[in-house]
């Protein structure tokens, strides 16, 4: 199947140690998720990867015993990623500014301000989903999650089933 | 979907550390300790380090360290032991 990964700058491979080999070339232990759990895995660069073998979802990760990357995302770089940070800073903002006076939320607009670089990416949408819990639960911080991969899917251009 | 509400601390990845490195954990557990090191530059750093000693050390033949510094690391082990700190001398 196709999927999305997320991976570090050259294509490293996050949490192993090593890179995935060059595109069209199959790795052992290969890993990608669908579409709606991309915010979790955000990094650097994002790949369409394909998956074979055994492959099974496991929480938010499609796990299989092999994968290769596919092409890379060229719409998702730094310029978007702190797009991605900063509207998720604003989000932390107006979800602090509803709830005035709620400590959780107070202590989430300190840092609400911070998240301009494309580095926060990963960060701001946790913090974003956070502080939606605080205001709402779970199911807030679900209904985060899904605006985030409504974000990513309108200003990468993601199709929900990936295709080649 | 949101992750998992209940991110692993950075402490608990410190403690999960050897047995992911090991492949220890069931891959649900994988899984909550790869979605912090995504958002945690500080245990993925750490990470690293750890694969990093682990196969630096692995090449390590004991005969190549000289008496003089097995007996200062011998002594720093057993002042770690002993300090309830956990802090080497």
């Amino acid at each position: 199947m196709i999927a999305y990964t997320f991976t570090g700058p050259g294509a490293r491979r996050p949490f192993r140690g090593d890179r995935w080999p060059p595109p069209g070339e199959w790795a052992a232990a290969g890993r990608g998720s669908r579409v709606d759990h991309l915010p979790v895995w955000i990094a650097t660069e994002l790949w369409l990867v394909e998956l074979e073998g055994s492959v099974h979802e496991v929480a938010t990760q499609l796990r299989a015993d092999r994968g290769r990357l596919v092409r890379r995302i060229d719409a998702w770089d730094d310029a978007a990623a702190g797009e991605f940070a900063r509207w998720c800073g604003r989000r932390i903002l107006e979800l602090s500014r509803a709830a005035d006076g709620d400590e959780r939320l107070n202590a989430f607009r300190a840092d609400a301000e911070t998240f301009a670089a494309a580095a926060d990416a990963n960060v701001a949408g946790w913090v974003a989903t956070r502080a939606a819990a605080a205001a709402d639960g779970e199911d807030g911080a679900a209904r985060e999650r899904a605006r985030q991969t409504g974000w990513l899917q309108e200003r990468l251009h993601l199709d929900p089933v990936p295709r080649v | 979907m949101s992750g998992s509400p209940e991110m692993l601390s950075c402490r608990e990845v410190v403690e999960l550390v050897t047995e992911y490195l090991e492949g220890a954990l069931s891959e649900a557990e994988e899984v909550r300790f790869e979605e912090h090191l995504a958002m945690c530059d500080g245990c993925a750093a750490y990470l690293d380090q750890m694969r990093t000693t682990i196969a630096l050390a692995g090449r390590l033949d004991p005969e190549a360290v000289d008496l003089e510094a097995c007996d200062r690391l011998m002594h720093a082990f057993r002042g770690w032991k002993a300090d309830p700190e956990g802090r080497a001398e």
